[in-house]
């Protein structure tokens, strides 16, 4: 027997490259070699404990970063909790059990469970425990130590904790629409919340529009987007999902486990998906604010500068971060609102030749290259932890304005321009656990298809010796941008938008952002998001 | 491992119930060794919950649970594969009954080998340990771990292997030693 065409089969085996014929010669050679069978037995084994190991050291991975990002002072207080929820998720196999048993029997339970008023002890449902640069909607601004009743909370800004008298706490990140019902339930309408239950006898339900997510003794996220798509996240146990509408698979319920994540769908068929887990996705703890030098969200900017030129390099660009090589006088400079303009700007320019598109900014950030969001994990959130991002088109027939849309903005049918390969966002973060450049990109508007680090393209970046900003430069070649045969010429106009964003010190934390190079008719509508309609961004006109 | 009874039916429901939540990641495990696609034997781990619940009354109190619970899981998973699985070509069934005879391994080894193959992963060149991250994270095929690297889709699976062999030697040594050794 052949060990090397038994390897060949395992590896087909794994990956799901199994054909008819393979799959009859490996069965064959399995019944006829113990040997064969012993090596399959240790692969397959391995390839179980494998994806299991790796799960539980992603949730490792986000608790340790969670108290990484927090103060002394704070971290003793999490240590604490910590130290309550680990011993409480021990005891409460009890519960962990019935959640179980409420998913795979009868989730009316849950929801008969739920709904029946438990009288509790104090008169108020919540109490508020910590704040951090909140703007509440609303006559009245909380403070920590405010009791909450049942009624809206709507958070415009801002982190919140709050304590719920069942024994739940929540983590509330802003701009988010939380509904109080009692104490052991709670309506997300937006934003992004995270659960932690700590007492083994408390069961809690985050309602949202489009599914029910209960829990027992367990830490879990829940993400609703305006277009109301639904996110959930398991740090800790147990959680139960359920649909509101079941999707045509017809499924309604779905147990969810520690370092299990699912989306569910905006559009109107509801379908359970799994999406990747993510440390990232949800802020589970404080952050520093000691460390803080903007301590708010940067305000929208309206945009000034509509038209761009990109330009043919006058040598040969070498992509190492110093901008030096650069005519800088045809770029732009945008700021943000006057309190940040000396602090958080940018400077841009872009390029081309025959092969590729060049960008390079120098981005004023007083917190610079502290992107902790892995390329590997997911790009798609990266944004977050301060970014650049350039949208823009490589096909001359689609002309400016660009009339493409994503889908949730769209009336009728999908045009070809809504999916086009030719129709780039393009983000490029400075990963700082590897100090590694990064670049994702993304096709269409509806952002169904994207590479992340693509071979054949560079980027570097470089902090200011003052540490106050810093330099991204990149060459990325046509090819990756749908337009290898037939890059822009001179004479083109096309649409192109930058949008840069700031985070916190944690590198994980959305501060603010700077949208720049709008098409005029948007330039004061922050509303009409770049990333949904095209049309609001502006011309780049290549020379 | 032997478990305790419980006599009043719903209970004994219940316990079965809480045997499969502490159980839930050796059976995936086994189901992986199975079905190696994470998102089918996720599907999969759904169904033998479903299925064990069902059945929890032919589960003895005081006998092993995971053999129990690991055959059941093998049948939810032939069944699986023959009938919704994605990939057009398997295993034939009596393979598969030669290669998983009852589950020996208890709960308790399992965790003691995800244990210390964490601890390994820790260990793990960087390179390597991103192509793991890559493959058993993010579900990546060598293929698009190939894409995103710009490596051969060849060089990604000899280095896959590669790693996956330092991890389980890593890993035996670790238990052999009965230490972390960090």
């Amino acid at each position: 027997m052949k060990m090397g065409r038994v390897q060949e089969l395992i590896d087909a085996w794994r990956d799901g490259l199994l054909t008819e014929a393979t799959a009859a010669e490996f069965s064959q050679l399995l019944r006829d070699s113990d040997e064969a069978r012993r090596i399959f037995r240790a692969e397959a084994q391995m390839h179980g404990l494998l994806h299991l190991a790796v799960m539980a050291a992603a949730v490792e991975e986000a608790a340790s970063r969670g108290s990484r990002s927090m103060t002394p002072a704070a971290s003793e207080g999490l240590e604490r909790r910590w130290r309550r929820g680990v011993r409480i998720t021990s005891m409460g196999l009890l519960a962990a059990g019935t959640a179980v048993l409420v998913a795979g029997v009868a989730a009316t339970f849950i929801w008969i469970h739920i709904s029946r008023p438990q009288p509790t002890s104090p008169i108020w449902l919540a109490t508020l425990t910590r704040a951090e640069a909140c703007v509440w909607e609303g006559p009245a601004q909380l403070e920590p130590g405010h009791h909450l009743d049942a009624g809206m909370l709507n958070l415009r800004e801002g982190l919140a904790e709050i304590e719920m008298a069942s024994g739940v706490d929540l983590l509330i990140e802003g701009p988010a629409i939380l509904e109080l019902i009692d104490a052991k339930s709670t309506v997300l309408n937006a934003g992004r919340i995270v659960a932690r239950v700590q007492l083994a006898s408390a069961v809690f339900a985050v309602d949202t529009p489009r599914a029910r997510f209960v829990d027992l003794g367990t830490e879990f996220g829940v993400a609703v987007d305006p277009d109301l798509e639904t996110v959930v996240q398991v740090f800790d146990g147990v959680v139960v999902a359920e649909l509101k509408d079941s999707g045509p698979s017809g499924e309604r319920n779905r147990r969810l486990v520690a370092g299990e994540s699912v989306r569910i769908g905006a559009s109107g068929a509801l379908e359970l998906q799994r999406t990747l887990f993510s440390p990232e996705r949800f802020l589970r703890t404080f952050s520093t604010p000691s460390v803080h030098q903007g301590d708010e969200l940067i305000p929208f900017t309206p945009s000034r500068i509509s038209t761009l030129d990109v330009l043919p390099p006058s040598g040969r660009v070498t992509v190492d971060g110093d901008l030096s090589d650069w005519d800088r006088s045809d770029g732009f400079e945008a700021r943000c609102a006057e309190r940040f303009a000396d602090s958080y700007y940018v400077q841009g320019n872009m390029m081309y030749d025959g092969q590729y598109l060049y960008a390079a900014a120098r981005v004023g950030d007083p917190l610079p290259m502290r992107n902790a969001i892995d390329p590997n994990i997911d790009p798609w959130s990266a944004w977050m932890g301060g970014s650049v991002q350039l949208r823009f088109s490589t096909d001359r027939t689609f002309g400016w304005p660009l009339k493409a849309l994503r889908g949730a903005q769209r009336r009728g049918g999908r045009d070809e321009k809504d999916t086009s390969d030719r129709l780039i966002h393009l983000t490029l973060w400075y990963f700082q656990p590897r100090e590694q450049a990064c670049l994702e990109l993304r096709y269409g508007m509806d952002f169904d298809r994207g590479v992340v680090n693509p071979p054949g393209w560079r980027g570097a970046f470089r902090k200011a010796p003052d540490g106050k900003s810093y330099t991204m430069e990149c060459a990325i070649p046509w090819t990756l941008l749908g337009a290898g045969n037939d890059p822009p010429r001179p004479g083109d106009t096309l649409g192109v938008c930058w949008t840069v964003n700031w985070s916190d010190a944690s590198g994980m934390r959305w501060k603010g952002q700077l949208v720049e190079i709008k098409n005029p008719a948007y330039a004061d509508r922050g509303k009409t998001l770049t990333f949904e309609v095209a049309e609001t961004w502006g011309k780049a006109v290549y020379r | 491992m032997t478990d305790s009874s419980c006599h009043n039916p719903d209970d004994h429901t219940l316990h079965v119930q809480q045997l499969f939540v502490r159980h839930q990641q050796a059976i995936l495990g086994v189901v992986l060794s199975i079905e190696p696609n994470l998102a089918d034997a996720q599907d999969i781990v759904q169904e033998v919950f479903l299925t064990v619940s069902r059945k929890a009354r032919t589960w003895t109190a005081g006998t092993a649970f995971l053999p129990w619970a690991c055959t059941v899981a093998r049948y939810e998973t032939l069944h699986f594969q023959r009938t919704r699985a994605r990939r057009p070509a398997r295993l034939d069934d009596d393979v598969i009954e030669l290669l998983h005879a009852p589950e020996a391994m208890d709960g308790s080894e399992w965790q003691d080998r995800i244990d210390a193959l964490r601890r390994c992963l820790g260990r793990l060149a960087p390179r390597a340990k991103e192509l793991i991250w890559r493959r058993y994270h993010g579900s990546q095929m060598p293929e698009q771990i190939a894409a995103g690297i710009g490596w051969t889709v060849n060089a990604v699976r000899v280095a896959l292997t590669r790693a996956r062999a330092v991890l389980r030697e890593c890993m035996e040594r670790q238990l052999m030693d009965g230490t972390e050794a960090r």
